[in-house]
């Protein structure tokens, strides 16, 4: 595929034809947004106003915050002190606090009331102003980047009194509901703040997988509580989420089928489908200025440092993730087998069967740049 | 050095003609001939049971000796402790690779040794373990990192190859005698400070010994970095550029060192203590009682911070240290750092510092590590003593921080800095 040529669902088909027997259908009834899609070439002065723009070609923030509780959902996935060869991990496996910065800025302006910074800071229950330290970020320019800004790590219960329970309104494919620290059951306005990566168990990391971390590794952890949440919790959530070992704490509700297939490529996409669906994403944001490819860490294998100059919005998350999924080189409609979804299940597929939003690029209005003068492909960028 | 018992003959004093030794530790009373041939070239030829090294075990030093030097019997053969899980790397408290150090132990000698020279030695390891080259320049390394100095030790399998005069040996013997010469150019980072915001006071002993001991060892693996301070060592002055102390003793300390805590805190530090001195502080706020593992008062412009129910788990303790005073006043950090250890120093002037990189793996870091400080720097320069010149390093600012991508190297490494105003 040539850059500036059309793009479209039946290219896409007819490039992946030999791979897949029979190509997806999308679920005509799935609902659809616009997405936003700005060029950005690094992080500088023109950040802000090609956000303000997205922003503003959605329907402008103030719709969506003004007198509202805000939730940020970030991406700050793996160690604080792992980095991609000598790359900041900003400018390749984390959301950039400068993203961060413009957007709780532009939030505040529009008239948001609080805005809580949320993420389950990897494997610890540090405060994440604290782990924004250790990686080597000064968290006070966010903290005061609008009024009544605070950071949660939402790995525990935290300050509150209870967990929020949040249930996946249709059908789910792994857990029927989740038990999130109250942060996520106490904001008005759900966003997800995510980087624009490859996923070796997702195929694709965007609004969608971003948050799995919304999960407190006190229930969901490798060393959550049995009966109940383990509020000094350690490590990740291979046991419970990825393989399916155990399950979580039985204050929480168990799987829905224990006998389901326990590889992560399967389920991953299932949960994480299932969160998107308990915890509704009201905006999602797409970092894709700076980034990498290959994969969603350094641990990840072969990975390398790519600057896509992207940023995307949109205001449903499933829309959103295809469109982004379709700049970065693949095909929104892939199914298991074809890229980025070779040896996993498509989470685009899955949220779609279940109504959260249309995949097909056809039936999503793309606002500002064009699909086809922003593509950036991951996979042919290696070494480029 | 310590002297090989089968090296008797004066000849052999020609190995350490025109090196940087200048002891030699002898495992017996040497021969007249050999003692006469060691004070002509101009070395010192200590029997053992000598009244200049007052070697001990840690715990049994008694640091009001008459001995013009202080000698750690018990230091450990310093890498990633590769014992408890055979041929795998076993963990600690810390849950990563265990690091069998000397750091902390010579912190703690040089705090108490009050300016007298410290050297550290380790019992011979077991016959069936390998010391390599990499072992005893890291052992040379870390000892001098630190201030102290570490006696020579030569394997019976070195001595064997020395005696055939192979060209490995040779070899070898050249790269310990040039570590040796290395340091002889940077003895002014020995006057250097430790760059550290947190001060441990301890009396290091009896029912304080374990705990206290173990916040130092566990501290560094954190590159958490301390001053460790008997409290006879604190006064207003000793704590003043400090964010804060650490007050590991189970009883009050003397009430002379009270209220230099209390005001320490008052003045904005943090003061981390066990209740039975936390309830002899004056002017405790209301606690505070959201932390799970301490009660927290406001004092002052500071805070007093009292483990519930008491100390217990020193790992923990570090980490919840580091978190209350926060990781904003760690000066440097390494990132990709793996088993890569780092002690900071600064000039007595500020103007320049030296971060001391000790890779306790022991061959080249398997990722691309990276030096970050929150000082500005204005140039920065690698020294590794396997190569003939300084590297100047490339600089680059980051979210308002100064990075420096450094080049691998297999033991030791140092960093000079040069800070902006």
């Amino acid at each position: 595929m040539t850059l500036g040529q059309p793009f479209s669902r039946r290219h896409f088909l007819g490039a992946a034809g030999a791979a897949v027997a029979a190509p997806a259908l999308a679920n005509p009834q799935a609902p659809t947004a616009p997405v936003a899609v700005a060029r950005c070439r690094n992080y500088g002065p023109e950040l802000g106003p090609a956000l303000r723009t997205m922003f503003d070609q959605l329907g402008g923030l103030g719709k969506l915050v003004k007198g509202k509780t805000v939730g940020i959902k970030i991406n700050m996935t793996g160690g604080p002190r792992v980095r991609m060869g000598y790359t900041p991990a900003e400018n390749a496996q984390y959301t950039h606090p400068a993203v961060v910065g413009h957007v709780v800025s532009l939030m505040g302006q529009a008239g948001a009331r609080r805005i809580r910074i949320l993420e389950g800071a990897f494997a610890c229950s540090d405060p994440l102003e604290e782990f924004m330290l250790e990686c080597g970020w000064d968290p006070s320019p966010l903290l005061r980047a609008a009024p009544n800004v605070v950071m949660e790590n939402t790995n525990i219960r935290g300050p509150h009194r209870s967990y929020s329970r949040m249930m996946v309104p249709g059908r789910s494919y792994t857990f029927k509901g989740f038990d999130f620290n109250a942060a996520y059951g106490e904001i008005d306005v759900f966003v997800s703040l995510a980087k624009l990566k490859e996923h070796k168990t997702a195929g694709v990391t965007l609004s969608i997988k971003n948050c799995f971390g919304c999960t407190p590794i006190s229930v969901y952890g490798d060393t959550a509580g049995k009966d109940e949440p383990n509020e000094d919790p350690k490590g990740g959530r291979g046991a419970v989420m990825h393989f399916g070992q155990r399950q979580p704490s039985k204050s929480a509700i168990a799987e829905n089928d224990p006998a389901t297939p326990r590889g992560d490529k399967y389920r991953i996409p299932r949960i994480i489908t299932d969160i998107a669906g308990a915890r509704p994403i009201h905006l999602a944001i797409i970092d894709g200025v700076h980034t990498m490819a290959g994969g969603e860490g350094p641990w990840t294998g072969r990975v390398w440092p790519v600057s896509p100059g992207l940023l995307a919005a949109g205001t449903n998350c499933v829309t959103t993730d295809a469109v982004c999924t379709a700049l970065m080189g693949f095909d929104p409609l892939a199914v298991r087998g074809t890229a980025p979804f070779e040896t996993c299940d498509s989470t685009l597929k899955l949220a779609e069967d279940v109504g959260l939003g249309t995949r097909d690029l056809n039936r999503i209005e793309v606002l500002g740049t064009p699909i086809r003068e922003a593509m950036f492909d991951f996979r042919k960028s290696w070494k480029s | 050095m310590e002297w090989p018992a089968a090296w008797k003959s004066p000849a052999r004093l020609e190995l350490v003609r025109r090196t940087p030794i200048n002891c030699l530790l002898c495992p017996s009373e040497p021969s007249p001939e050999f003692a006469a041939a060691a004070t002509e070239a101009s070395i010192d030829c200590l029997p053992p049971n000598n009244s200049s090294v007052a070697w001990r075990p840690l715990k049994e030093i008694d640091w009001r000796s008459p001995a013009p030097v202080i000698g750690i019997s018990d230091g450990v053969w310093p890498g990633l402790d590769t014992r408890r899980g055979g041929t795998s790397e076993s963990a600690g408290p810390t849950g990563t690779p265990w690091l069998d150090a000397n750091g902390w132990i010579i912190q703690l000698a040089r705090c108490r040794a009050r300016g007298k020279p410290v050297w550290v030695r380790a019992e011979a390891p077991p016959a069936n373990d390998v010391i390599g080259l990499p072992d005893y320049l890291l052992a040379i390394h870390e000892a001098r990192v630190y201030g102290a100095r570490r006696p020579l030790w030569l394997s019976p399998a070195h001595i064997q190859e020395l005696d055939k005069g192979t060209e490995r040996a040779k070899q070898g013997w050249l790269s310990l005698a040039a570590a040796l010469a290395w340091w002889r150019k940077h003895t002014d980072w020995q006057t250097w400070s430790v760059d550290a915001r947190l001060m441990v006071v301890s009396d290091f002993s009896g029912p304080n010994e374990y705990f206290s001991t173990e916040i130092l060892n566990l501290a560094a693996r954190r590159d958490l970095a301390f001053r460790a301070a008997t409290p006879d060592q604190v006064t207003a002055a000793a704590v003043r550029d400090f964010r804060a102390v650490l007050y590991a003793g189970q009883e009050p300390p003397p009430p002379e060192v009270l209220p230099v805590l209390g005001q320490f805190a008052a003045s904005g530090g943090l003061l981390l203590a066990s209740q039975p001195t936390v309830a002899k502080l004056n002017g405790l706020g209301p606690p505070d009682r959201t932390h799970p593992r301490f009660t927290l008062y406001s004092l002052g412009k500071g805070r007093v911070a009292e483990p519930v129910p008491g100390w217990d788990d020193p790992w923990q303790a570090v980490l919840d240290t580091h978190l209350l005073m926060s990781r904003r006043y760690d000066s440097v950090r390494l990132f990709n750092g793996g088993s890569l250890s780092l002690h900071h120093q600064v000039a007595p002037d500020g103007s320049r510092s030296v971060v001391h990189l000790l890779n306790y793996a022991r061959h080249q870091a398997a990722h691309q590590v990276l030096l970050q400080s929150q000082r500005p720097v204005r140039a920065a320069r690698i020294l590794d003593p396997a190569k003939p010149d300084a590297a100047a390093l490339t600089v680059r600012r980051e979210m308002g921080r100064y990075e420096m991508p450094l080049p691998p190297f297999a033991v030791y490494a140092a960093v000079e800095l040069e800070h902006k105003p």
